[in-house]
């Protein structure tokens, strides 16, 4: 029954969200346990690598492409929305 | 002197309240507060540079086109994070091959950088229902409660998704996660 709860203790474990008190009882088990203390042991080295894996680079390059494609394409929006009767009427052809 | 959680909060709600009355110069402090978070979240989703910053901009256009209905009641972040995800997926509807990015910059030891470009692989290969709450909180950071809003579903499904992502994750990796004990 307690290794059922510890089983599923170990995701909440290797992604640090149990209390000390908790943690401290699972590291305890794992002691006694080989093959709790592998799943612990293999589930941490995932998360802590999911964690280190680099964030994108935000750079100016893209944050001025990105402001820069708003800008056009709020002007062109905009401009969409002016009533068909205030555009310029086309030279008729002819 | 950097801004804290609770300045960026007053001055969200001010940008969304000049928007909401017309005045769309504020959409750039939205963007000042959220755009590099939109930019992260779409890039780890799409995998690629050109595409993340398409989404990244459809998403504050789309926030523009909404401006009259905007309201600032603190749920203005997890609306942001829905449209960004719905233009992800649909982009990926679009394109069914994921890339891995190639300007990410690994450092440490040569078996941790190619330890971190498998999990990344493998990472993109897990369904959707698994691979977000991955990104949301164990790339990106977010509190469960965070992910759960931006996903549309409850903390504990939430947790559970996040649960089985890992260990789907980790069967896909076989003896790669072994090697470096």
């Amino acid at each position: 029954m307690k290794k059922d709860l510890y089983e599923k203790l170990v995701d909440l474990y290797a992604g640090q969200e149990l209390t000390a008190e908790l943690n401290s009882e699972l590291e305890e088990a794992a002691l006694s346990d080989p093959e709790l203390a592998a799943e612990m042991e293999s589930m941490s080295l995932l998360v802590s690598t999911l964690k280190e894996i680099p964030a994108p680079i935000y750079s100016a390059d893209s944050e001025a492409r990105i402001l820069r494609k708003i800008e056009q394409q709020a002007a062109l929006e905009q401009r969409k929305e002016i009533p068909s009767y205030l555009q310029y009427p086309l030279p008729m052809q002819g | 002197m950097s801004k804290g959680p609770r300045d960026d909060s007053q001055a969200e709600r001010r940008f969304l309240k000049a928007l909401a009355e017309g005045d769309s110069s504020a959409l750039g402090g939205l963007y000042q507060i959220y755009g590099e978070k939109i930019f992260r979240y779409t890039y780890r989703m799409l995998g690629n540079r050109s595409d993340a910053e398409d989404a990244t901009a459809e998403t504050f256009l789309r926030v523009l086109r909404r401006s009259h209905e905007l309201k600032a009641d603190g749920a203005f972040r997890t609306w942001l994070f829905r449209i960004a995800r719905n233009l992800c997926i649909d982009r990926m509807r679009q394109h069914s091959l994921l890339e891995l990015p190639s300007d990410i910059h690994y450092t440490g030891t040569e078996e941790k950088s190619a330890l971190r470009v498998t999990v990344l692989q493998a990472l993109n290969e897990l369904p959707m229902e698994y691979r977000e709450p991955l990104i949301l909180c164990d790339l990106e950071d977010n509190s469960a409660k965070e992910a759960a809003e931006a996903l549309a579903i409850s903390v504990p499904a939430l947790k559970s998704r996040l649960y089985r992502g890992r260990k789907a994750l980790r069967e896909k990796l076989g003896g790669s996660l072994e090697k470096m004990k």
